[in-house]
């Protein structure tokens, strides 16, 4: 069921977009959240794969209703990072094989799918709405308004639009890259060459 | 709501086309044939407000059944009952007709196309 976020969004979108029917909006809103989120990589899972020594590829399976996108990264169970593909999505190449049992840490950058809810709408983190609703909204705005002859068509505001929802989705891609983290990083180096634990 | 069923269309552009006392002026079958091929424009102007019968044929409806729902979102209907009104007088062949008639189907036209009209 739709949340209080969505019936926000939809509300602001009747408004801006008269004589727009309900189907089309969320055909659109669609393809502007899986644009968005694989722009982005802002939505990520991490996913444990239990590896053995003689297998080199794996398959692994998302928790909630997404479709893999990109491979971030392979992990051993001591943090070090492992070199891995995912030719297609959802299946793990290993580089080399593994030299012992273990269980590795796959985190893979997800974007929406079909199955939508009965309500025609995609199913994705709740905090998603809340933290980019705004610029899903330019997102869709833009390509509502630039198809042709519609009551909403409006090329030159489809342009304004679908050029700040470039922009929110490259610096989603950052902040993504960052951990939301003000002025920070999200990289540390492998914990192996650490010297002594950090302290929070 | 305004505009259901069938009969509601056929009503309403009975009224327009100052068409209310029996015999009619324009038969029942016409006015429902018009409504049939308002579909079939819709289709190529607006093909989004036909997204639920992509996979199916368009809607067609015959006068055994006046009771049966039209399905079309409220933000358009006028515009059928418009093009309906205007497939009827485009059969007149007197001059003032013909002008109404292209105006109703401007107006159906305007009305998918554009907000203002």
């Amino acid at each position: 069921m739709a949340n209080a976020d969505f019936n926000r969004l939809m509300d602001q979108l009747r408004i801006r977009l008269p004589g727009a029917l309900d189907g089309i909006i969320q055909l659109e809103l669609f393809s502007v959240m899986n644009e968005f989120f694989q722009g982005s990589n802002c939505w990520t899972e991490k996913i444990p794969m239990r590896v053995i020594p003689t297998r080199k590829s794996y398959e692994i399976v998302s928790t909630t209703p997404s479709s893999m996108n990109r491979l971030y990264s392979v992990e051993t169970s001591s943090g070090v990072s492992v070199a891995a593909t995912m030719p297609v999505p959802g299946t793990i190449e290993l580089l080399n094989l593994p030299s012992q049992e273990d269980t590795y840490t796959v985190t893979v950058a997800l974007t929406i799918t079909d199955p939508v809810d009965r309500e025609g709408y995609p199913e994705f983190p709740d905090w998603f709405l809340n933290k980019y609703g705004n610029d899903i909204l330019d997102g869709v705005l833009g390509r509502m308004m630039s198809q042709i002859a519609k009551p909403y068509s409006q090329p030159q505001m489809a342009q304004y639009h679908m050029r700040r929802f470039v922009q929110a989705t490259n610096k989603a891609g950052v902040e993504a890259i960052h951990g939301n983290v003000y002025r920070g990083q999200n990289w540390r180096f492998p914990q192996t060459f650490a010297r002594r634990k950090a302290r929070y | 709501m305004a505009l259901d069923t069938v009969n509601d269309y056929v009503v309403s552009a009975r009224r327009l086309l100052l068409d209310e006392a029996e015999p009619y002026r324009y038969p029942t079958a016409d006015l429902v044939d018009a409504l049939n091929f308002a579909f079939l424009e819709v289709r190529r102007l607006r093909p989004d407000l036909m997204l639920a019968r992509f996979r199916s044929t368009l809607p067609s409806y015959s006068t055994s059944n006046l009771a049966a729902a039209v399905d079309v979102d409220p933000q358009y209907r006028m515009a059928f009952l418009y093009f309906m009104v205007g497939q009827a007088q485009l059969r007149d062949d007197e001059n003032t007709q013909d002008a109404r008639a292209a105006s109703f189907m401007a107006k159906f036209i305007a009305q998918l196309q554009t907000v203002s009209a």
